[in-house]
């Protein structure tokens, strides 16, 4: 595998930070809370005549604080994958080869029952389902190979500690 | 394949952060390869029988059904 296509270690530190603080931000963004901060912010009151400039823009400057933490969320997943170890050698590769394998491999599975559901169940819910988690799809793949390679990773460390 | 990379280490009195730091590999591929979880490359496998002063073929023995 070349190792010249992946970042430095740094980058991981990086990309832990922006996955994490994305992901609990577009999630608490999901769950209202942004719509509630910026309402709080620019329209404490909740009255319409209001002459806060910002305050007939609440639905956009939501919009675009989901979208600034999920860009987030994905570049940080991204700086996760592309960072190389504290100790970059042939076995960390192997188990980096590994991975993507085994994404794969779960990856087509999952496609693959779900498909199979569709045709037992010929439910277009089901149908319009897998089509809108098109991206899901492809978040889950690296999101299995990240925890993959980290859980083998953690576990050959603590095997040489017990060792 | 079995190894006898561990038992010749520790003959020549070297402990595994310095022979992995003269490998330029992690702790945790030297443990790898001591306890026969990894079988390492062609490169690896020369360095370290160079750098043990032996023979590939007397560090690393194949077993039946390799």
């Amino acid at each position: 595998m070349k190792t010249r296509f992946l970042l430095p270690h740094q980058f991981k530190k990086i990309g832990l930070v922006l996955f994490v603080f994305g992901f609990i931000g577009w999630l608490w963004g999901q769950f209202g809370g942004s719509a509630r901060m910026i309402q709080n912010l620019v329209n404490p009151k909740g009255t319409i005549a209001t002459y806060h400039p910002l305050a007939q823009n609440q639905h956009e400057l939501n919009v675009a604080f989901l979208s600034i933490t999920f860009f987030g969320f994905l570049l940080g997943l991204a700086l996760l994958i592309l960072s190389k170890e504290k100790n970059e050698d042939e076995y960390s590769q192997k188990i980096r080869l590994e991975s993507y394998q085994f994404a794969a491999f779960f990856q087509f599975a999952l496609i693959l029952i779900l498909l199979i559901s569709i045709f037992i169940t010929r439910s277009d819910l089901m149908e319009t389902l897998i089509v809108e988690l098109g991206l899901f799809f492809i978040l889950l793949y690296w999101i299995v190979y990240l925890v993959r390679f980290n859980f083998l990773m953690y576990l050959n460390k603590r095997a040489l500690k017990r060792s | 394949m079995k190894n006898k990379v561990k038992d010749e280490r520790l003959n020549q009195n070297i402990n595994q952060t310095t022979f992995a730091e003269k490998l330029n590999v992690s702790r945790q591929t030297i443990h790898a390869i001591e306890t026969g979880k990894y079988i390492p490359t062609t490169t690896l496998a020369l360095k370290i029988a160079k750098l043990l002063n032996k023979k590939a073929e007397d560090l690393f023995i194949l077993e039946k059904g390799d």
